[in-house]
């Protein structure tokens, strides 16, 4: 009686799962990029651990490994988690279009040129990554500023 | 989302934007700025940046989750001041140097992290609600 009952319910459930996803319950492409790239820059920070025993290591690579850990996994799982969980919470829109996508061309270049500049020695480079990381930053914040504070109607 | 940890995550990415500019403008000379600036730049990221978005996050959805209500709003504002004080006392004082701001803020970011602390272990509890059966 039980079994029959869940059974003629199971199209209902189905179709209650796909509405939710429908709805925005799981990651949008660029959310997924975003979380996706953080377990991959885990990945070359955990090298650090490897090469040099630790992440806070005395030698010069010391802020690369480091910033791999900090900039490019804690940073971009805060991307993917607070652009996707925030507008979801507030129940305001975040600004979409090429906005996630030159966030994360700026934190890329960032996090790389950073990490690389610091492992050539190339000064330059480690600006340059480090102003790009910033203003990815700043594209963020302008993303989820009207999903916390909206404009009034 | 309530305005308290809408202002976390807010604070959050102010302090996100300043640590990095410190950082940044250091690593172009470092004369631009006195004091400790590394040390400023790790905290600001971490207790401003970082921290403040976990606040505002988890304020939000740990009660959710957990299945109880905030066990105390007044400790969650009592966090955001505590917090808020405590950081820009450490900033000025490692960039002063001045070793009693760094402690006077250190105990008001220590006071707000033990608020926080409490506030989740008295909301999630070791046991979710048991809802009745329909």
């Amino acid at each position: 009686m039980k079994e029959e009952a869940f059974t003629r319910l199971q199209p209902v459930r189905e179709e209650a799962h796909d509405r939710m996803q429908q709805m925005g319950l799981t990651f949008s492409r660029d959310n997924r990029w975003f979380v996706l790239a953080a377990q991959a820059y885990l990945m070359l920070a955990g090298l650090g651990l490897v090469l040099n025993g630790s992440f806070l290591s005395d030698n010069a690579a010391r802020p690369a490994f480091l910033h791999l850990f900090t900039l490019g996994f804690m940073l971009f799982m805060i991307y993917g988690l607070a652009c996707h969980m925030l507008p979801r919470f507030t129940g305001n829109p975040i600004r979409e279009g090429a906005w996630p996508w030159l966030q994360m061309g700026l934190a890329h270049c960032g996090v790389i040129g950073y990490a690389v500049g610091y492992l050539a020695g190339q000064h330059t480079l480690i600006v340059v990554g480090a102003v790009l990381a910033w203003l990815s930053l700043a594209v963020f914040a302008f993303r989820i500023w009207p999903v916390l504070w909206p404009a009034e109607p | 989302m309530h305005k308290r940890n809408r202002l976390f995550v807010s604070i959050a990415l102010v302090y996100g934007l300043l640590g990095g500019l410190i950082a940044i403008i250091r690593l172009i000379d470092p004369s631009l700025i006195g004091g400790n600036v590394p040390r400023a730049h790790g905290h600001i990221m971490l207790l401003g940046f970082i921290l403040m978005m976990i606040y505002g996050i988890a304020l939000h959805v740990l009660p959710r989750f957990g299945g109880f209500p905030l066990y105390s709003e007044q400790m969650a504002n009592w966090q955001l001041y505590c917090a808020n004080a405590g950081l820009p006392l450490m900033i000025a004082g490692w960039l002063g140097w001045r070793d009693m701001l760094v402690m006077a803020g250190g105990v008001l970011t220590y006071g707000a992290i033990v608020l926080f602390g409490l506030n989740m272990i008295l909301t999630v509890r070791t046991k979710g609600r048991t809802l009745p059966v329909q």
